[in-house]
């Protein structure tokens, strides 16, 4: 099974501007020792990340990573607050020992112990820092913005030389910053906005599934031919129309790999090539409705009483109902129907099971210990179209339900 | 070829979820795990199992299963995955699990399965799951996080952030399959055709209100026995089916409550049987019900015990009744009410005469603490009027209504006319 990660996706090229402009601004912070920060700003999946370890890469060709510069990563997800982060920092500073014994006063205290360490190493010329800090938005979530606060300090009256560049999905990450964090940072801000492109999309889908290196035990001929093969799959009309849906519905590479994960684990010794149909149905299987899935797995009874929920938000134009108006309406369509009938407590179970699937939900604001559970009353999450699709695949739906439905929905 | 025996071997095992197994066996041998999968599916539709089986069998990959009702907070998450791992580390932040995961003595691929996993949304403000489905890219081990619940990915979608994940859905066992599965388990093998045609019996009732596969195999295990007694008391002869269905019909709707439920039949009678309260406790429940499912304007009409007049304006309430019946107060649940109502309505329906006081009012505030009677308002605990709202069902006041031989009926208003 062959799938080529990351690897094959390369940084865009209307980003290779941004590219050489923060390369460029680390290059100077490790070759001259200048002080920059800076943002990038895009959308998920826009390929910061990449862009970010692309210059890091390049810049290790250019520089000694040895002698000149130290890259610290910080992750906001991880680093969830100062102490962890200060933490972090000294252990990729390889500061741990230092600092072992030593209580400090204050963040700045601590931070600039470290700084210092780094300048004992080589009196005449310091160590540059690059910070790299993912998901910048949330450490403006921590108290006082303390990190923030210190490493545009150090950054802006030029103690020591370093680089701080954040990365973000928030296009207002901006006004986060407490005013005295904003004063010290530079405005510097890059944004890295794709626009949805089809031809590229296609190109991709065809990058992520060939052979670049070639695995060993797999013959030169299968090679070839596969990629061939998949240069084909890509003019497929009906591959075509299903990855120009797929596009239009969410064009982030994350689930045109995953799709395609999920299709190569279709391939076997019978079934050496990728067939279009693999492909469509592989789209089918990540991207078709939830809910409705969960329908075709509901019992009759659950289902009658959702309809009747529907029908009763249809009459009473969106506003919620409780398991007693249900209730009642379920009797009411039972009253002539040879259908078996049951009892309040089952029709109850069946409603609490839907809770747990969140189909239906408890509307906010009213604690459930204070109103019996008959009255809680709830809002329906489902459309009628999802319905209606559950409906008509639902193997042996009794007709009298079919019935409801047409008058419900 | 060893993968696809491994694959029949699965699938010899667990039946009927083919595809399911297909599928994982493939994503978990890949020697790139993808890092985020998302099974989902209804209950016992052999998502752990299957989950749980298909890693197993795979010998490079080690795993940590975790129940995610056991993590009250992201400690346990950590700590619990870190020792089926092998580590002993403490942990309480992701920082620090990333880090212990990182040096992990066994290197090879890491496969995180988290059960329930809806359970884990409201763990650190939410985001939990972002944080988790990142641990690939951050610690850059080839780690496969497996999110296995019941409900779907979307709400999941809080905030900012997770990844999306490669979704597998398990879809529920069709007739013939649940069927087949309770087949297997067939208590006595030498009557294995009686003990289908009693299966199908069972699915008839049941299958309309629950497609839960663990219900079904419950009640099928609790009814087999009343099924098999008049064929060993030599009563009905096992070829005649239809007598059969007729002697264990009745049994299987009668407890459709009791079995199906698992609770005693009736609630409300029973409790409100059982329950000793005081006389006047009685009365004024009975009277908060009254106070909360009849409207105000009507109270005259009700409770007044002057006879005139009384003929005449029936019909008012008459057609009022035909006007709104979903507006009718047991659809709609009780109203509030303010003590003086509920007061003036006690006095009304109590036959003897009752001095206002502190006794009664003690007991209204021991109702309160038994929450038959809610207290609404909180704000206004102490100024204005205290206000009440009757909680409990119709069921349990008609059941001390005939304790104390009150005639519930004649005073509600959607009964009376």
């Amino acid at each position: 099974m062959v799938f080529n990660n990351h690897s094959s996706i390369s940084v865009p090229d209307e980003f290779l501007e941004h590219k050489n402009y923060v390369f460029n601004l680390l290059k100077s912070t490790v070759q001259n020792g200048e002080n920059n920060s800076a943002l990038l700003i895009g959308p998920r999946g826009s390929g910061k990340t990449l862009l970010i370890n692309s210059v890091l890469a390049d810049l290790e060709a250019v520089c000694d990573f040895e002698k000149d510069y130290v890259v610290i990563k910080l992750h906001g997800f991880f680093q969830t607050d100062d102490r962890i982060a200060i933490q972090e920092i000294t252990r990729q500073l390889f500061l741990e020992e230092e600092t072992a014994g030593r209580a400090f006063g204050s963040f700045s205290e601590n931070l600039n112990f470290l700084l210092d360490s780094l300048k004992m190493a080589d009196r005449k010329k310091a160590k540059s820092i690059i910070f790299i800090m993912d998901e910048f938005d949330q450490f403006c979530q921590h108290k006082n913005q303390t990190l923030l606060y210190n490493l545009f300090d150090v950054c802006q009256s030029a103690q020591a030389p370093m680089a701080v560049i954040g990365l973000t999905c928030r296009m207002d990450a901006i006004s986060l910053f407490e005013k005295r964090v904003r004063s010290r940072f530079s405005h510097r801000q890059i944004y890295l906005l794709v626009k949805p492109d089809f031809t590229r999309y296609t190109e991709t889908f065809v990058n992520l599934l060939q052979l670049v290196r070639a695995p060993p035990g797999l013959k030169p001929i299968y090679v070839r031919s596969w990629d061939k093969s998949i240069k084909d799959l890509a003019q497929d009309p009906l591959v075509e129309g299903t990855l120009k849906k797929l596009f239009n519905l969410n064009p982030k590479l994350r689930l045109l790999q995953n799709i395609l994960l999920v299709a190569v684990c279709r391939l076997g010794k019978n079934h050496p090539f990728l067939s279009s149909k693999d492909i469509v149905s592989a789209i089918e299987s990540q991207t078709t409705d939830c809910k409705t899935l969960q329908l075709a797995g509901l019992s009759v009874l659950e289902l009658q009483l959702l309809l009747c929920m529907k029908y009763l938000d249809k009459i009473y134009f969106g506003e919620p109902c409780n398991y007693e108006m249900a209730f009642y309406e379920y009797t009411k369509q039972m009253k002539s129907s040879s259908m078996q009938k049951f009892d309040r407590q089952i029709a109850m179970k069946a409603m609490e099971h839907l809770e747990t699937l969140e189909l239906i939900r408890p509307v906010e604001g009213v604690s459930c210990s204070k109103v019996q559970k008959e009255f809680v009353v709830y809002h329906i999450l489902i459309t009628s179209e999802q319905l209606t699709a559950a409906l008509s695949k639902y193997p042996n739906l009794p007709t009298e339900v079919k019935q409801l439905a047409d008058t419900c929905l | 070829m060893e993968i696809n025996s491994r694959k029949e071997n699965l699938k010899a095992e667990i039946p009927h979820r083919e595809q399911q197994i297909e599928i994982l066996v493939d994503i978990i041998q890949s020697n790139a795990l993808p890092p985020f999968l998302y099974v989902y599916g209804h209950t016992s539709t052999g998502k752990s199992l299957v989950v749980q089986r298909v890693i197993e069998s795979v010998e490079r990959v080690q795993y940590a299963a975790i129940h995610c009702i056991e993590c009250l907070s992201p400690r346990f998450l950590y700590e619990s995955v870190l020792e089926q791992l092998g580590s002993q580390e403490r942990c309480d932040n992701a920082n620090d699990f990333a880090r212990y995961l990182k040096q992990l003595s066994d290197t090879r691929p890491i496969c995180i399965v988290l059960d329930k996993a809806e359970r884990m949304r409201d763990l650190s403000d939410g985001m939990i799951i972002p944080t988790l489905t990142k641990i690939p890219e951050f610690t850059g081990l080839n780690i496969c996080i497996v999110l296995i619940s019941e409900i779907p990915f979307e709400k999941f979608r809080c905030g900012t952030g997770s990844l999306d994940p490669i979704q597998i859905f398990f879809p529920q066992y069709s007739k013939e399959e649940i069927l087949d599965l309770l087949m297997k388990e067939c208590p006595q093998p030498e009557h294995s055709s009686l003990y289908q045609t009693y299966l199908s019996m069972i699915l008839g009732v049941f299958l309309v209100a629950c497609r839960d596969f663990c219900e079904l195999r419950y009640i099928a295990a609790q009814h087999w026995e009343a099924f098999m007694e008049p064929i060993h008391s030599g009563e009905i002869d096992k070829t005649q089916s239809v007598k059969l269905w007729r002697h264990l019909e009745p049994k299987l709707r009668s407890s459709l409550n009791q079995v199906y439920v698992r609770g005693p039949d009736a609630c409300g009678t029973q409790i409100g049987l059982k329950m000793e309260l005081p006389f006047f406790s009685k009365f004024l429940i009975i009277a908060a019900y009254l106070a909360s499912y009849n409207p105000a304007r009507y109270d005259r009409r009700l409770f007044v015990k002057a006879k005139e007049g009384r003929k005449n304006k029936d019909k008012g309430l008459k057609s009022l009744k035909k006007q709104k019946l979903h507006n009718a107060a047991r659809l709609m649940g009780p109203k509030v009410f303010p003590i003086d109502r509920l007061m003036a309505i006690f006095y009304s329906i109590v036959e003897e005469r009752v001095t206002p006081s502190l006794n009664i009012f003690v007991q209204i505030s021991t109702l309160v603490s038994l929450k038959l009677i809610t207290h609404t308002g909180s704000a206004a605990m102490f100024q204005g009027v205290p206000k009440y709202r009757c909680n409990a069902g119709y069921d349990l006041v008609r059941s001390l209504a005939r304790t104390v031989n009150f005639e519930l009926g004649r005073y509600l208003y959607d009964t009376t006319v």
